[in-house]
């Protein structure tokens, strides 16, 4: 009896362990359905451990990087800024004849008014350590429950949507990137407010499947977050579109949209703690100087400006 | 066992050393040195139930770096373990091209796996021609990577297994531990 127990014990080993991991996908995909999870104990005990030594380990390999790329980006700066340049004297003008517009049209006093409902409290995070698998997108950030961020919550930059918040502990959060497999976003195209879904597959490049019937779509349009679906706000800005292309002869094509912004090389991004009713006037086309400057300042919210009365431009 | 530890700290050092050379190498062409060490096991190994539990257990770990549903990584080592176990008993593994060619195609049958049991628990797209370059891109990496990986294992093995190494004695050692490289 003893000798067969002991034979069986390997096998039953393995059934055990199949049939945990098995459970654990259901279970992990279930609370990622309502909107993501808290991480139990163990498992945010290990990301706390994790995150600030992967953040050491790859401290001089980005070190080693940006010092090539810092090299790389001197070559050229100088007509660049006088580029710049221009382009600040450009908007410095448009702003002024915009403020000037809406003054004399009485618009101001209620683009200052909206203050309330577009600001936002962002949480600026930086990215400490990218997906260790090939097959997914996602990155961990700095900044978790501690820091009021929670599962659910959007991820963006100066240029647009970066993800979703999916688990996080006291000090970490798990960001889906827009580029992964299970990413979908509802959105609209900007210009003619045709509707679909942004769905990452896996590569740098994002598919937008709308409906061909009556759909005003072509190369260039930009895409934006339709605030449906329950997570990102409205007119959050997802990507541009680069190529048209059939999707099998159904009643639906393909719209293939490269990214707004540049998913491999995060950074610093911003988890909106609170999502507001309206995100139109945040990422409109000539955005004031944080166009220019970058991102704005840790600790400040990046797209408050237009609040300010400053510009308010293409708030329609 | 102070053996089955040193292997499970080898594991995690992989997977952090692992996660800082994905910050600088693009997603297919960054070694899945974690992995490797569960192939390692799996090849080398003599004691069966504490490796398809490091195996596991260094899955689920690889589960919380990545953007993977939980267990799915945990899964897919249990079976890369236990088809490396299998391989080690029924195959000649002599030399380092045999070893090489079974990673190349259990890399290449893992990322298949992979995207494959993803678009079954979520909507996803199936596996296309993409995974595939993907994956051999992947692959070819990976086989660059075996000899050390499974060098370390080996000696992490020699070092403090304090019990019967190499009861598996139709196996034979496909890598140089010395010299750590292909033989």
């Amino acid at each position: 009896m003893g000798e067969f127990l002991k034979r069986l014990a390997a096998p039953l080993v393995v059934v055990f362990l199949v049939l945990l991991t098995i459970v654990s996908m259901v279970g992990d995909r279930r609370a990622r359905e309502t909107g993501g999870r808290d991480l139990p104990w163990w498992q945010a005990s290990l990301l706390e451990i994790t995150a600030p030594i992967e953040r050491l380990v790859s401290a001089p390999f980005v070190a080693t990087r940006d010092f090539y790329e810092g090299y790389v980006d001197l070559i050229g700066v100088r007509a660049e800024n006088r580029r710049l340049e221009r382009r600040i004297a450009e908007i410095e003008a448009e702003n002024l004849q915009f403020r000037e517009a809406l003054v004399a049209s009485g618009h101001l006093g209620r683009v200052a008014s909206m203050r309330d409902e577009v600001e936002i409290p962002m949480l600026p995070a930086e990215v400490v350590g990218l997906d260790v698998a090939p097959w997914f997108r996602s990155v961990l950030v700095d900044r978790g429950t501690q820091h009021g961020v929670e599962p659910g919550q959007p991820v963006i930059t100066h240029e647009g949507v970066v993800g979703v918040v999916t688990a996080t502990s006291g000090h970490a959060a798990k960001t889906m990137l827009l580029l992964d497999r299970q990413s979908a976003v509802d959105a609209l195209v900007q210009r003619s407010r045709a509707r679909g879904v942004v769905r990452g597959v896996g590569r740098d490049r994002l598919e937008f499947e709308f409906v061909v019937r009556g759909a005003d779509v072509v190369e260039g349009d930009e895409v934006v977050t339709s605030g449906l679906g329950g997570v990102y706000p409205k007119g959050l800005r997802l990507g541009r579109v680069s190529q048209l292309r059939d999707a099998g002869g159904r009643l639906t094509r393909i719209a293939v949209i490269e990214p707004a912004v540049d998913l491999g090389q995060l950074e610093q991004v911003f988890v909106m703690l609170r999502r507001g009713p309206q995100m139109d006037l945040l990422y409109q086309p000539n955005l004031p100087l944080e166009d220019l400057d970058g991102p704005a300042p840790v600790g400040a919210p990046p797209p408050e400006s237009p609040a300010e009365g400053e510009s308010g431009e293409g708030g329609e | 066992m102070k053996s089955v530890a040193a292997l499970f700290v080898v594991g995690v050092l992989a997977l952090v050393v692992q996660g800082a050379l994905a910050r600088t190498i693009p997603p297919p062409f960054c070694p899945d040195l974690a992995w490797l060490v569960v192939v390692g096991i799996g090849l080398r190994w003599p004691h069966f139930v504490s490796g398809v539990v490091l195996a596991v257990v260094l899955g689920y770990g690889m589960d919380l770096l990545s953007g993977s549903l939980m267990g799915q990584h945990a899964l897919l080592r249990l079976v890369s373990f236990l088809a490396a176990a299998l391989a080690a008993r029924q195959l000649d593994l002599s030399g380092g091209v045999p070893v090489g060619i079974f990673v190349l195609v259990m890399t290449v049958v893992y990322g298949m796996a992979m995207v494959t049991s993803l678009s079954f628990f979520v909507d996803a797209n199936r596996p296309g021609f993409d995974v595939v370059g993907a994956s051999l891109a992947h692959a070819l990496v990976n086989v660059l990577a075996t000899g050390p990986m499974i060098g370390i294992v080996e000696r992490v093995q020699a070092r403090f297994s304090d019990e019967e190494v190499g009861r598996r004695g139709a196996m034979p050692l496909g890598f140089d531990s010395g010299r750590g490289g292909l033989l």
